[in-house]
């Protein structure tokens, strides 16, 4: 006998349903996710050598590419406003400098990077662990795995991402300087002078709650994923490539709502 | 009989493929080693991790020595927790972390003002118990299963447990290690710890049990002591047990009388 296939309604009905669970799924996650990070200081040394070792892939091993996007930016903007400005105003390329690197493609590239490479890492890394019955003998020891797997890659993507997106500026800002040697020479107190005049302290938060809220997303969205694994490998790419899609996805309407949140 | 270690009341277990076990009820009883044997894929290591409070069950409860897993407060279950170990079918060591730090990780976790030189007392104890050679910084990924379950019984004593929970612990090793565990069961139940154990082996059955449970289908076909469970009529039961019983015949002569009498 075959089975019935369901119709439009049930799988309108069946996708909603899972909609709506997965949501509240998602919501309690959180939920626990911040209980347990309230009580991180309370915990064992060893979920501190973990939060460790996550700033040091996070923050310090995504130097070089953070260094090579930020220089290019950099140079970009100041390569195209050195030809505006002479239109407009002198001015104007500050302005532009701040409200790029600082405010809106600085926070996002350095998120986009982070998901790219911690993301996908942490998602591997919980769904292969959920898979071969890992998680369960962190249980099976009376460890929380909430407490000790997920709370320091929260923190640690978190705390990552607030500095990476700070050396992001520094890089960014210093490179269109010497790049503008090249086309305008300006002594460095005047340019990083006008540089400051544009540094709201609207522009400064923010860029510091986008990376804040950034690190938030990346590291929930990933190790929520990574959690969703039941028994085989084959799930493992899947769920990666979801975690990525959810994450990029989201850190760009994060980057919106913030961005109307602080209006220039 | 002593009193209850785990108690399954009404157990149901449904997954998205169907249902598992529903109604199901079993108790394991302190101090005593019990056995539940059945067919690949009739839901004995998804009972066994109920009972260890690593699944919560779709209906009914599992007790744990008087603390219903599902509903106690977090911090009893820890405590429940490190009052037993569980060595998995497949070992399941963190794979990225060295044998010593497997076997280490839930003594500093929970003793975090333990000192150091008590820590390496212990994992080395436990190490020498189930007879692990020196390889304390090889990765789980280096070693054959059988040293990977060895691994694995050393981190579920490594705290000094009252209940162990055994996934098939001879399934895929050689003869010579699965008499070291078999000698490690003997042991532990030798001291008076409570020990639930899940196999397919009559030889491990035969050798160690004191209480069997029958399982089929998600259905516990018996239930009781080795003798009385011998003594059950049911065909299906039989099935199952002839294998048992006709290696029982290797350590016990009263096994035999047992099957003599009983069928």
């Amino acid at each position: 006998m075959t089975e019935r296939k369901p119709n439009l309604f049930e799988r309108v009905g069946a996708t909603t349903f899972d909609l709506f669970h997965n949501t509240f799924y998602a919501f309690g996650f959180f939920w626990n996710v911040l209980g347990e990070t309230f009580r991180f200081r309370s915990r064992s040394r060893v979920s501190t050598q973990v939060l460790v070792m996550q700033i040091l892939f996070t923050g310090v091993n995504a130097l070089f590419i953070i260094t090579l996007i930020a220089v290019s930016l950099g140079t970009v903007i100041i390569f195209y406003g050195n030809q505006i400005t002479t239109l407009v105003s002198t001015n104007f390329v500050y302005t532009i400098l701040i409200t790029v690197i600082t405010r809106e493609l600085g926070p996002l590239l350095t998120a986009f990077i982070v998901m790219a490479r911690s993301g996908v890492a942490i998602a591997t890394e919980i769904s292969s662990m959920v898979v071969t019955h890992e998680i369960e003998a962190y249980l099976a020891v009376g460890i929380n795995p909430i407490s000790y797997l997920v709370v320091p890659r929260f923190l640690g993507v978190t705390l990552s991402m607030v500095a990476l997106n700070l050396y992001f500026n520094l890089s960014g800002l210093a490179a269109s300087y010497l790049v503008a040697q090249f086309f305008h020479p300006i002594p460095a107190n005047e340019y990083f002078g006008q540089l400051m005049t544009q540094l709201t302290p609207t522009a400064v938060a923010s860029s510091v709650v986008k990376s804040l809220a950034f690190g938030f997303v990346i590291s929930m969205v990933s190790t929520l994923n990574g959690f969703r694994a039941q028994q085989s490998t084959t799930e493992i790419p899947i769920i990666v490539i979801r975690a990525v899609g959810q994450g990029f996805a989201l850190l760009i309407v994060v980057n919106i709502l913030i961005t109307l949140v602080f209006p220039r | 009989m002593t009193s209850p270690a785990i108690e399954l009341q009404n157990l149901a277990f449904h997954t998205g493929q169907g249902t598992l076990f529903a109604d199901l009820n079993l108790t394991f009883f302190t101090g005593r080693c019990s056995v539940l044997m059945g067919p690949a894929g009739c839901g004995k290591s998804t009972l066994l991790k109920i009972a260890a409070g690593l699944i919560i069950p779709t209906g009914g409860r599992a007790v744990f020595e008087g603390l219903a897993w599902d509903t106690a407060a977090e911090e009893r279950v820890l405590e429940a927790r490190q009052r037993s170990g569980f060595v998995f079918q497949n070992a399941a060591l963190w794979a990225n972390k060295s044998v010593w730090q497997n076997i280490e990780l839930p003594l500093v976790f929970h003793n975090p003002k333990m000192e150091k030189s008590q820590v390496d007392e212990k994992v080395r104890s436990a190490g020498r118990k189930v007879g692990l050679r020196e390889i304390w910084n090889e990765r789980p990924a280096h070693l054959s299963l059988g040293e990977q379950k060895l691994v694995s019984f050393a981190r579920a004593i490594v705290h000094d447990p009252q209940v162990l929970f055994l996934d098939d612990p001879t399934a895929g090793i050689d003869s010579q290690l699965k008499e070291k565990l078999l000698g490690l069961i003997e042991e532990f139940r030798g001291l008076g710890k409570t020990i639930v154990l899940v196999t397919q082996d009559p030889t491990v059955t035969a050798r160690v049990a004191d209480d069997l449970a029958v399982m089929k289908n998600g259905k516990i076909l018996s239930q009781g002591t080795l003798s009385e469970v011998a003594r059950n009529t049911d065909p299906e039961v039989i099935d199952i047990l002839t294998a048992v019983l006709s290696q029982a015949a290797t350590f016990s002569g009263d096994i035999l009388d047992l099957l003599s009498n009983g069928s």
